[in-house]
């Protein structure tokens, strides 16, 4: 699938977060944003699921302007999945239900199927031990497993990533970069926004830089964190530059 | 009959001997409508907070916009009158409503209806501010699967409000157990109104008033009793739904 976004302004009413952006992702493509806070990048992503409406401009899915319509928006959101910074597992369902959720609502899978699949999904992030588990008994790494889990057991065409690892301590970063990878090898279209730098680093297949609503530079492979062209990404970098 | 040597609490058993049967009928009545007046008012609390809150931003055009605020206002208005009213005025234009749109319908079905709405106006309020409780993100994450806006509600938000609102709807109960007392004034034959039939029997209004808050005093303190268990059951052992027993 691929997606992409056209000439899109999103203002909630207090100046523009987006400013007339215009980009495409292309399928089995892993792109990395990243970009000071307030730049727009989880906007953007959060557009390409629509769950912000645009203010102007458009949304494409494989060249077609995605419709207005609850079904198609439904069908749309399907096939993409998202991961969020705060995780947000249902809370009343245990780890298996939380994967099995949507495979029976959504997809219409029989419990039996939906079942496999969520346990398949689990076993990949290394979460199938804790099927039964409560998600307020887990921790936030394990919780960030989980919410990947649940997204791949609807088999999704693209998986969006809203700063994952954010919300983690550092210890836990690790084993939910480790389940992402694991995603990485699947050639799902990925999108991930992020503050992991040396992660973008190894999984991109492109990176953009995202400053005051516009995407400023847009750059294959590791380009834009070896050799900035631009001004504002160079002075970002700079500070990541001094860690490494 | 030594009618006159009595103590107070031996008239006080007499009269329940004599007359249970009007006074269990009465109790009866109460349960029917306290209990299902509850049932059915939370099931239109249910959709009536859909309305309130303005549902999900799923698709726009202006038609789902209008289609929105019609269904917000009029919800907010049913809300005030109902809330703003007393129940006991609501039941007299209803009663005398139908009655004069020719609609007759048995004077308990009537008293149901009242109490029904009523509780449904006080229910939403009060789940209202349980599904605001909730994160955002829970509605959201539903939604980012593909979830409809009514698969949301009923799958994921609603079975976690009603969790933490549990003991504000049995609170509900309890209090409609008391307050359809008012109903005795479409006639509804509900303990208050079989009360007074046994005072004006027996010339004892006293004796069958204080007979009568024994009852509402039993059936209260067994509701509160219920709840409390049922609450607690739910706590411990029913806190999660598990590999596919999806309710």
């Amino acid at each position: 699938m691929t997606l992409a976004l056209i000439n899109l302004t999103k203002d909630f009413g207090e100046g523009p977060i987006l400013q007339d952006v215009s980009v495409v992702f292309n399928p089995g493509e892993i792109t990395c944003i990243i970009g000071p806070s307030g730049s727009g990048k989880s906007t953007l992503l959060r557009m390409l699921n629509r769950l912000e409406a645009p203010t102007r401009g458009h949304i494409m899915v494989d060249g077609e302007p995605l419709k207005e319509t609850d079904k198609a928006l439904q069908r749309h959101r399907a096939r993409t999945g998202m991961v969020f910074q705060a995780f947000h597992l249902f809370n009343h369902l245990s780890v298996l239900d939380n994967c099995m959720l949507a495979p029976i609502t959504v997809l219409k899978l029989n419990k039996t199927d939906a079942m496999q699949r969520a346990m398949g999904a689990l076993e990949e992030v290394d979460m199938a031990g804790y099927a039964h588990r409560r998600p307020i008994t887990l921790s936030g790494g394990q919780k960030q497993r989980v919410a990947i889990a649940r997204a791949l057991s609807m088999t999704p065409q693209v998986l969006l990533f809203d700063e994952p690892t954010s919300a983690l301590d550092p210890e836990m970063v690790q084993e939910v970069l480790q389940a992402m990878r694991r995603v990485v090898a699947k050639k799902i279209t990925m999108i991930l926004v992020t503050h992991e730098m040396t992660f973008a680093a190894e999984i991109a297949d492109r990176i953009l830089f995202m400053d005051e609503g516009q995407i400023i530079e847009d750059r294959p492979g590791r380009a834009l964190l070896d050799d900035p062209e631009h001004p504002r990404t160079r002075q970002f970098l700079k500070s990541w530059r001094g860690k490494t | 009959m030594t009618v006159m040597a009595t103590s107070f609490g031996e008239r006080l058993v007499n009269m329940f001997i004599d007359h249970h049967d009007l006074l269990l009928y009465g109790v009866r009545n109460t349960l029917i409508l306290a209990i299902f007046g509850t049932i059915f008012g939370l099931l239109l609390a249910l959709v009536l907070v859909v309305f309130r809150l303005g549902g999900f931003q799923v698709s726009s055009g202006w038609f789902r916009h209008l289609q929105k605020r019609v269904l917000k206002i009029a919800t907010a208005l049913y809300i005030g009158f109902f809330r703003g009213t007393p129940m006991m005025v609501q039941a007299m234009i209803l009663y005398y409503g139908l009655q004069t749109a020719g609609v007759r319908i048995p004077v308990l079905m009537a008293g149901l209806v009242v109490v029904s709405l009523n509780t449904a106006a006080y229910l939403t309020e009060i789940l209202k501010a349980g599904i605001l409780s909730l994160d955002a993100g829970q509605s959201e994450a539903a939604l980012s699967l593909g979830l409809t806006p009514g698969q949301t509600y009923r799958r994921v938000v609603f079975p976690q409000a009603l969790r933490n609102m549990l003991p504000a709807i049995g609170n509900e109960l309890v209090v409609n157990i008391k307050d359809t007392a008012v109903l005795s004034v479409i006639g509804v034959s509900e303990l208050f109104f079989m009360g007074r039939r046994v005072g004006s029997a027996s010339y004892r209004f006293t004796e069958a008033f204080v007979l009568v808050s024994i009852l509402y005093l039993v059936l209260v303190n067994a509701a509160v009793f219920l709840l409390m268990r049922l609450t607690r059951h739910r706590k411990s052992s029913l806190p999660v739904s598990d590999s596919g027993v999806l309710v």
